[in-house]
């Protein structure tokens, strides 16, 4: 079984489309937080929180993460800007890695600056921009696999096993982090009288922390039916998401479903980011082979001429293969086969 | 057909060495998280609270806020008020109450993406609520008794001798400190035309109305419970937080 584990692990790398876009989901997100939160920066995290630091003095953050906590004035100004802009490049999948890491190290220091203003989206963006940084995340819709297509050959430190497996093994953590949101949530929900009885979702919508439209929407909350049945589906749709993952049909009943609810929420109750980062993680858990026959349908519908929708598919596997240095993976989409050439 | 990178490094002793460890790390720490975040269970409680806290803390940080939406049923303000001496001298007056929370929630209204520095004065608020619900009614009477001039440590004496609880007494000194230095950056900004001497601030807290009632009660209609603090002399800052301060407050 270990062999046959370890044979997926180091073979391929896996999920590498919805990493992609979950990639460039979590790129846009830092950065356009810091973007939006731009005017009030100082306030938020800059000179305007040491007020906090009982607080920090009580968590045990490591110090090298206490960067936007120790400059101020014009060189916050510096450190914020360079936060965006690595945002940005990896969202545009730029130095992939490096810039996953110059991301992860940034936005942690500047949440670590003022844990009053955290939600819960910071700490699954976090979780998964860490491992994010030992994943493959720019081979698709990138320009680091554009420039790879252009150059050919680029031998890698790291051997290609390795470097599969270190990917494979951070989408195990990253679908694992997220199954265990779901499924820990639903075990709180199935303990708790309101969720329960079906009223759970009346009341955050009540708040003031939770209603940005509740005025305007108070029948719908006050309605029985429209309560309930929010409440037993997000039960439903977390408690099953596992077990819904299984097979394919009912995986993607089960992704349509949880973005749905993170729409829902995001949108009534005005917590959009949570929302998208758990979108962007779900992502992860549509297959390279979903994605490829997306595409495909998508460029048939556009009128693409036939020769056109496989190249992009190979030319991928093509690139990242090669940059890993050992071996050029070809597929056979027709026969199903998988030829694995040495290069060197 | 030529070996699979896979069947390759599962051949190798090293590669499938390397392989096992790093296997049995992800299960470690896929154990830990999954103990952390589920809830609480004879295997859980034979690892131990703290034993995972201090492996998920800091780096993998994360709790039931992180689980989606749960069953938040209150609502939380945060005031503050300040004592003002005129700057041409004479006897100073108390300003009216402010409450900070009704400007943040009106400011997130139609906002599906609000900005978070509306977030603050709403966690101070849970977090003093939280400090004085642990604190016993002679506790809570101290509290709401102190006055400019007396020092944290005989605070924190007078505290410890009125309830049983010096976790509870030194979380509360812990957010009753930042909500002063908050406050009185905060009033110095606000009140600019006076010299900021005291500062004060209450919190409330008020529950949303069983789901049986809500067509003849509305959480509008519910009071806020409130917890008051006595008066605190004002912390004045470094210039850089009060500028800070003053770009926001004025804004």
């Amino acid at each position: 079984m270990i062999a046959r584990a370890t044979a997926w692990l180091a073979a391929d790398k896996h999920s590498t489309y919805g990493l992609s876009v979950t990639r460039m989901i979590l790129g846009f997100i830092v950065a356009s937080q810091l973007i939006v939160n731009w005017p009030d920066r100082h306030y938020t995290w800059g000179d305007g929180s040491r007020w906090t630091e009982q607080v920090l003095a009580g968590r045990g953050w490591p110090s090298f993460l206490g960067l936007f906590s120790q400059v101020g004035g014009h060189w916050f100004d510096v450190a914020y800007l360079a936060t965006i802009a690595f945002g940005v490049l990896m969202m545009l999948g730029v130095y992939t890695r490096a810039s996953s890491f110059m991301v992860l190290l940034l936005w942690v220091s500047l949440y670590v600056s003022n844990p009053f203003v955290g939600s819960g989206g910071d700490a699954i963006l976090r979780v998964v921009l860490l491992y994010m940084c030992f994943t493959d995340a720019g081979r698709h819709w990138s320009v680091d696999a554009r420039r790879a297509s252009r150059r050919g050959e680029v031998r890698s430190i790291v051997p290609a096993w390795m470097s599969n497996i270190l990917h494979n093994l951070a989408i195990i953590l990253i679908v694992h982090q997220v199954v265990m949101v779901y499924l820990a949530s639903s075990f709180f929900k199935v303990q708790s009288t309101v969720w329960k009885d079906g009223t759970a979702v009346y009341y955050p919508l009540q708040t003031d922390a939770y209603s940005p439209w509740n005025d305007l929407l108070h029948p719908l909350y006050a309605n029985s039916a429209f309560v309930a049945g929010a409440t037993y589906t997000a039960i439903v749709v977390q408690m099953f998401f596992p077990v819904f993952l299984l097979y394919r049909p009912t995986r993607f009943l089960a992704l349509i479903a949880v973005t749905g609810m993170h729409l829902g929420i995001g949108l009534l109750m005005g917590i959009m980011y949570f929302s998208l980062v758990m979108i962007a993680v779900d992502m992860i858990l549509v297959s390279d082979t979903s994605w490829v026959r997306a595409l495909a349908w998508v460029r048939a519908r556009r009128g693409a001429r036939p020769r056109d929708l496989e190249p992009e598919h190979l030319q991928d596997e093509e690139h990242v293969s090669t940059r890993d240095g050992e071996h050029v993976v070809v597929r056979d989409e027709k026969q199903g086969a998988q030829d694995v050439n040495p290069v060197t | 057909m030529p070996p699979t990178p896979g069947d390759d490094a599962a051949a190798r002793p090293r590669h499938r060495w390397v392989v096992e460890v790093l296997l049995a790390v992800v299960l470690a720490h896929s154990v830990a998280l999954t103990l952390w975040l589920a809830p609480s269970s004879p295997l859980r409680e034979a690892v131990g609270d703290q034993r995972l806290a201090s492996y998920v803390d800091p780096y993998f940080q994360q709790g039931r806020d992180t689980a989606g939406i749960g069953t938040q049923r209150v609502d939380e303000s945060f005031s503050v008020r300040a004592f003002v001496l005129p700057e041409s001298g004479g006897k100073g007056a108390a300003t009216p109450w402010v409450d900070l929370t009704r400007g943040d929630v009106r400011a997130d209204r139609r906002d599906i993406a609000p900005e978070r520095v509306h977030l603050i004065a709403r966690r101070l608020a849970t977090n003093l609520n939280l400090a004085m619900f642990s604190l016993n009614e002679p506790q809570r009477k101290i509290v709401r008794d102190l006055a400019a001039e007396d020092l944290p440590s005989v605070v924190k004496a007078r505290l410890e001798a009125a309830g049983p609880d010096s976790e509870a007494v030194r979380f509360f000194q812990a957010y009753d400190q930042m909500a002063t230095q908050f406050a009185s950056l905060y009033a110095q900004s606000r009140w600019s035309e006076g010299q900021v001497v005291q500062v004060q601030f209450k919190v409330g807290r008020r529950t949303v109305p069983p789901y049986a009632g809500r067509a003849t009660t509305t959480l509008g209609d519910v009071p806020f419970l409130e917890f008051s603090f006595g008066w605190r002399a004002t912390y004045r800052g470094s210039l850089d937080a009060r500028e800070t301060f003053d770009s926001y407050v004025k804004k």
